[in-house]
């Protein structure tokens, strides 16, 4: 009947029209007001923000974020590996151990430039 | 079990750099200046292993999806050598800094890591990672002056269009391995043989695996800077430090080189009617627009950066040479070898003229090409290495390059693009141009300033090993053409 | 290769005669002889430079090793077999191959041998003749000459003996101008340099029409241009283009015509006397200028593929003797006298050669090496002491300087063909040669080649009486030059008288060693020619000695009859400068030149310019695609991508 690539086509076509015509609802039905000062401010979760949108973030928030990938990565490898313990070996273990390993490294420099701590 | 033999020299410089990474973290600051020796002593050690590994047989680990060949190792090889020489240049630069000189030698092994590893690689996912290995480290050195505006500068539009760039390699990737249901690249070939394929886009999936290999020579492309994919460069070359330029002046060109053999033309050659015309078009507007863009520069490093577009485009016309698209008799060994030959006589030429670069731009602040003004009555060993650097990058007799080029065009020659050679000899006439504008003023003005620098010995050895290698590569090229040839045995019929 | 080296070794313990076979060695080490020099180049220009003394001494030791190794290699050569080692691929590309290699055969193993002994006792007289700070210069560039010498000699291919043909010509160039203060020695190595160029265009036609009819043979370029297989190759060549073969030889005769100063090319080698006098022994006597006749005879077979070349090899030759003969009949310089002389004898060579004497062209070749040399540094020694080079300023040095008189002596004996010296046996094999050959006009080639040995003798014996004979006075205060200086005269001495003996008519060693085809070609000892010789010389010694014994000089009478000095002086002008002023001023310059430049400055500039703006402007439109933004760089590239799509998917 249709080729597979048939249902994409209409799945996006009716996803956009969709997305349209919900942009289009809201503009038909909301009442217009006039722009005030508190409607151009940052949304900060119900709370009064204070200063501009355009602050500049610590590098910090970064730097604790990628270190703590390395535990995340870590996660995902161990948890599988640990189910499967006893299946796959020694082997599989010396593969791990030298996963851990490398990832040991990055966190032993990353604390011994100070990214752990807060400055 | 894999015969990790295959994968020996990654294994050791991957060592190496996490043990440098460690060292750079434990030593006291005042010590990590020794780092840099270090690691010009490793890779020369790794140079040496490097020299005495080979034999003409194919080793392979992890099921086939690395292996060592001949081809393999000629470019991990050249690239042992490119981060050696590198590292040499870097030693003292990195010394100025004032903080975090250490962490720059565990990049750079991370580099050549990925470089040599991407030299091996034979499947797709791998071949990935091997270009992120060389790619991440790369954006992160290209803005390694954290405080120089331009450095950072470069470092982001490095890693905003290096992403990119990925994006659309990954992209392609994965619509090729749609149309033949494998990553590995020996599976694809013996997919693309089966099926009838006359034109690119006379089926659906034709079109599908048409559209994937364009995506992937668009990522190889920005990795080499072949034109249309070239832009990039100049702003990144001129931005990033000098020793650091001079690395992505021959080190991403020459991995990126080593991918598209293997990919394309050892790989991909039962389909090569799909993209034999790309590369067709990338040589030419290489060479055309690499070199006419050269011409109105000031700066010695933008300048180098689209001189480096043009050679880039020159070693394309030896690929191009590889394939059948003009003579059905099958020249591939001669393109292969002549596209390769002329990779080396570029890098060791286009380090001979960094080298002189960051020995000015580092140490004096000054990197216009009228800076150099009388460069020949003050210092003659400098400005005669620098001469001879780009008397082989013209393509002069008897130099390295023009050795390349004769190898590059004969053999395109022989495979019948006659009008591609034209084109080359055409555009090389008028590299001439602007190579010979430095050169004058280095040697026919007058200096208005007394400069005063003395070249510490890492500097002098990879000035001096440039030169040799130029003169040497030129007068008797059958060093490296024999080692080429053999590589390229791979692609007798 | 892979027979074990102890086999001729045997032999020769054993005294057997060489075997038939061809005998193979091991490889023999020749690339040592020409990379010695080479070395000692490199020590002086890089280590040696401020040190004077010692940059001689490296020079010295070079070359001297060189030289043992040669003669160790000639040895067994002479004894068994000496195996030239497997060329190098030198440059591999494709279907274009060239190889670098030794070529180990009689004829170049007696040049090495030649070239590194005459050079290093040169370079041991030099030792005294030159200033302490000129040493480092002069000796750099004198291994540098070495070096290219022996490599130009053991060339195994036409692209290699190019190579070192240029080199030679370069290490002319710079020490001709080695006293580069002086305007006369700039202009005359410029000279030398430009003259050379017009027989190397020669050269370089030939070996490219060589590389074509090998293309046109299916034979591979380093095939085609290898020593080795040239008669080989010859007889493969297609019958259609046989023709061309006399022509390629021809060119290739037009480069050792400007190499070995042969007539109309001659006229830079009088000049080439600017150099210092060592120098012009090395060089300008012994072995550069020797090398046009060497490439001849390496390249026989090309030569003898058609008579009417070899022909015109031995009229080239003849006219050159005579020519030089002549105009060394007059000269007041003590150098140009023996430039012309060299001269003179090179066409000699080249006379012989050309009338099949291969054996006795090459035999001469050797010989004149040794007394030429000699002469010259007898010259020197006398420049050395009296700082002119005029002979009327000398005379009368025998007593004071007695060492450099007996010599010199010596080498004007063996130059002029006194019975039992070198150049007797050398010449009258040339002289014997002309009397039997089947070459055509051998008859008048011969009278020739006897009137040139009168004159030889003459103005030999003509510059001995001015210069050393007692009857004339010396300046006050000359004295002999050291034994740095006399011990090389004596050795060359040695040399002069007994070289000659290993070609004797009845044991003809050197013909046996070195000969073309299957050899026996040489002729024997004719009585004739013998006695023809010895009156020749007489008769040249008995004029010198009427003419310049005497105070009085009666040749002064002679040249004062109206008409006879005018006429002497307008001949030698004519075949001079004067000839090519002519040439080159009325032809080259006026008409070819000025159309050159016409065309030159009128349309290849304006091309060019026109093609330079055009590249110019591109580049600078160009430029504004650059606009230094990410978000545009990707536009960019996204743009390309689809363009290729659109491209192909139209």
């Amino acid at each position: 009947m249709f080729s597979p690539y048939a249902y994409i086509a209409f799945f996006a076509v009716v996803g956009t029209a969709f997305i349209l015509g919900a942009f289009a609802m809201s503009w038909f039905l909301s009442p217009s007001r006039p722009a005030t000062l508190r409607k151009h401010d940052n949304y900060e979760c119900g709370e009064t923000p204070v200063g501009m949108g355009w602050v500049q973030y610590n590098v910090r928030y970064y730097l604790f974020a990628m270190v703590f990938l390395i535990f995340d990565v870590e996660a995902i490898f161990l948890i599988p590996w640990a189910v499967a313990f006893k299946k796959l070996g020694y082997l599989a273990f010396a593969e791990m151990a030298a996963f851990l390993l490398v990832l040991l490294i990055g966190l032993l420099y990353a604390w011994r430039k100070d990214a752990l701590k807060w400055v | 079990m894999s015969n990790l033999t295959a994968l020996s020299l990654e294994l050791i410089t991957a060592l190496a750099a996490l043990l440098f990474l460690i060292a750079d973290a434990m030593l006291p600051k005042e010590k990590r200046g020794y780092l840099g020796y270090g690691c010009i002593a490793f890779l020369g050690l790794l140079m040496f292993g490097a020299l005495t590994m080979g034999g003409p047989e194919t080793l392979s680990a992890f099921g086939g999806r690395i292996v060592l060949d001949p081809l393999a190792l000629f470019f991990k090889q050249l690239s042992i050598a490119i981060v050696f020489l590198v590292a040499l240049l870097s030693v003292d630069v990195m010394k100025k800094l004032p903080d975090g000189h250490g962490e720059f030698y565990p990049i750079l092994l991370f580099i050549l890591t990925g470089m040599m590893l991407l030299a091996g690689a034979t499947e797709f996912v791998t071949i990935f990672i091997a270009i992120e290995l060389i790619s991440i480290p790369s954006y992160v050195l290209a803005g390694y002056h954290k405080h120089v505006f331009k450095s950072s500068e470069a470092g982001m539009k490095y890693f905003i269009l290096g992403a990119f760039s990925s994006a659309l390699l990954l992209y392609g990737m994965s619509l090729v391995y749609g149309a033949t249901g494998s990553t590995q690249l020996s599976e694809i070939s013996t997919a693309l043989q089966k099926l009838p394929l006359e034109s690119p886009v006379s089926s659906g999936f034709g079109a599908l695996l048409f559209v994937g290999l364009v995506l992937m020579m668009a990522g190889f492309g920005f990795k080499i800077a072949a034109v249309p994919f070239h832009l990039w460069a100049p702003d990144v070359y001129e931005g990033a430090p000098s020793p650091v330029t001079a690395f992505l002046s021959v080190g991403p060109k020459a991995a990126g080189i080593a991918v598209i053999i293997r990919v394309f033309l050892l790989f991909l050659e039962p389909i090569q009617h799909h993209w034999a015309h790309l590369f067709v078009i990338l040589a030419a507007l290489s060479m055309v627009l690499g070199n006419l863009l050269a011409i109105p520069q000031r700066n010695l490093k933008r300048m180098l950066a689209y001189s480096g577009i043009a050679q880039i485009g020159y070693v394309l016309v030896g690929l191009v040479a590889a394939t059948n698209l003009e003579s059905p008799g099958g020249t591939a060994q001669l393109g292969i070898s002549s596209a390769m030959f002329y990779m080396a006589a570029y890098v060791a030429t286009n380090l001979a003229a960094f080298s002189v670069v960051v020995v000015f731009s580092c140490l004096l602040g000054k990197e216009e090409i009228s800076d150099l003004k009388g460069l020949s009555r003050l210092y003659p060993g400098i400005s005669f290495c620098m001469l001879i650097a780009l008397l082989s990058l013209a393509g002069v007799p008897p130099l390295a390059g023009f050795m390349g080029k004769f190898y590059l065009f004969s053999a395109a020659w022989s495979a019948g693009f006659h009008w591609l050679v034209g084109l080359g000899v055409l555009c090389s006439v008028i590299s001439l141009y602007y190579y010979f504008m430095v050169i004058r003023t280095m040697y026919f003005e007058e200096s208005p300033i007394e400069l005063k620098l003395s070249l510490t010995w890492p500097q002098k050895l990879a000035l001096g090993v440039t030169t040799l290698s130029i003169l040497f590569i030129g007068i008797y090229p059958s060093c490296i053409s024999t080692v080429t040839l053999e590589a390229a045995r791979l692609f007798l019929p | 290769m892979n027979c074990s080296g102890s086999r001729p070794r045997a032999r020769r313990l054993r005294g057997e005669p060489r075997s038939n076979g061809h005998v193979q060695a091991m490889p023999d080490r020749g690339w040592l002889v020409p990379l010695l020099p080479f070395l000692s180049f490199l020590v002086i220009v890089f280590g040696t430079y401020r040190q004077a003394r010692l940059s001689g001494y490296v020079s010295v030791a070079g070359i001297a090793l060189s030289a043992v190794c040669s003669l160790a290699l000639l040895g067994k050569g002479l004894l068994g077999g000496v195996a030239s080692p497997a060329p190098l691929t030198w440059i591999q590309m494709g279907g274009f191959e060239l190889q670098i290699g030794i070529l180990l055969d009689p004829l170049s193993l007696m040049m090495i041998s030649v070239v590194s002994v005459v050079a290093s006792l040169i370079q041991i007289y030099s030792l005294g003749y030159m200033h302490d700070h000129e040493y480092s210069r002069f000796y750099s560039y004198m291994s540098l000459f070495a070096f290219s010498m022996l490599g130009l000699v053991v060339s195994a291919n036409f692209a290699q003996i190019f190579i070192f043909w240029e080199l030679v010509g370069l290490c002319s160039f710079l020490l001709i101008g080695f006293y580069y203060q002086k305007h006369s020695a700039a202009r005359a190595a410029k000279k030398a340099f430009v003259v050379t160029r017009f027989g190397d265009l020669g050269f370089v036609m030939g070996i490219v029409s060589l590389t074509w009819l090998g293309m046109k043979a299916g034979v591979g370029v380093s095939d085609a241009l290898s020593f080795e297989n040239l008669a080989q190759f010859l007889t493969q060549i297609p019958a259609d283009y046989k023709q061309w073969i006399p022509w390629v030889a021809l060119l290739i005769f037009c480069g050792a015509m400007g190499k070995s100063a042969q007539f109309p090319l001659h006229v830079w080698l009088p000049d080439a006397m600017e150099g210092p006098t060592p120098v012009s022994a090395l060089i300008h006597a012994a072995t550069m200028v020797a090398a046009g006749v060497y490439l001849v005879a390496r390249t026989y077979p090309i030569f003898h593929f058609d008579p009417w070349v070899l022909g015109i090899v031995a009229v080239v030759g003849a006219i050159t003797a005579l020519v030089a003969a002549t105009l060394a009949l007059v000269q007041t310089d003590i150098k140009r006298i023996l430039a012309y002389s060299t001269c003179s004898q090179l066409g000699y060579m080249m006379l012989s050669l050309g009338a099949f004497g291969y054996g006795a062209g090459v035999f001469h070749l050797m010989t004149h090496a040794f007394f030429k040399a000699l002469l010259f540094l007898g010259s020197g020694s006398v420049i050395h002491a009296l700082h002119t080079n005029d002979i009327w300023k000398m005379g009368g040095l025998y007593p004071k300087m007695k060492d450099t008189s007996i010599t010199f002596l010596i080498g004007t004996l063996a130059l002029t063909g006194f019975p039992l010296l070198a150049g007797f046996w050398s010449k009258d094999e040339i002289l014997t040669n002309l009397l039997h050959t089947d070459a055509p006009n051998h008859m008048i080639l011969f009278g020739l080649a006897l009137l040139v040995a009168v004159m030889t003798s003459f103005y030999m014996f003509r510059l001995w009486y001015l210069v050393f004979s007692p009857v004339r006075q010396a300046p006050s205060g000359t004295h002999e030059s050291g034994k740095v200086m006399t011990l090389p005269l004596w050795i060359l001495a040695v040399f002069s008288i007994v070289i000659g003996f290993v070609g004797t008519p009845w044991a003809n060693f050197f013909g046996h060693f070195i000969h073309y085809g299957e050899g026996g070609h040489e002729a024997g000892f004719s009585l004739t020619v013998g006695l023809l010789s010895l009156a020749v010389f007489a008769t040249g010694w008995y004029l010198a000695k009427t003419f310049y014994r005497s105070t009085e000089l009666p040749y002064a009478k002679i040249l004062s009859i109206p008409g006879i000095r005018e006429t002497v002086a307008l001949v030698s002008t004519c075949l001079t400068d004067r000839f090519w002023g002519i040439v080159v001023r009325g032809i080259v310059i006026n008409r070819i030149a000025r159309a050159a430049a016409w065309i030159d400055t009128n349309v290849i500039d304006l091309a060019v310019n026109v093609v330079g703006w055009t590249v110019k402007g591109t580049g600078f439109v160009l430029r504004f695609f650059q606009t230094g933004k990410v978000q545009t760089y990707a536009t960019y590239m996204l743009a390309a991508i689809l363009i290729i799509f659109f491209w192909f998917f139209r």
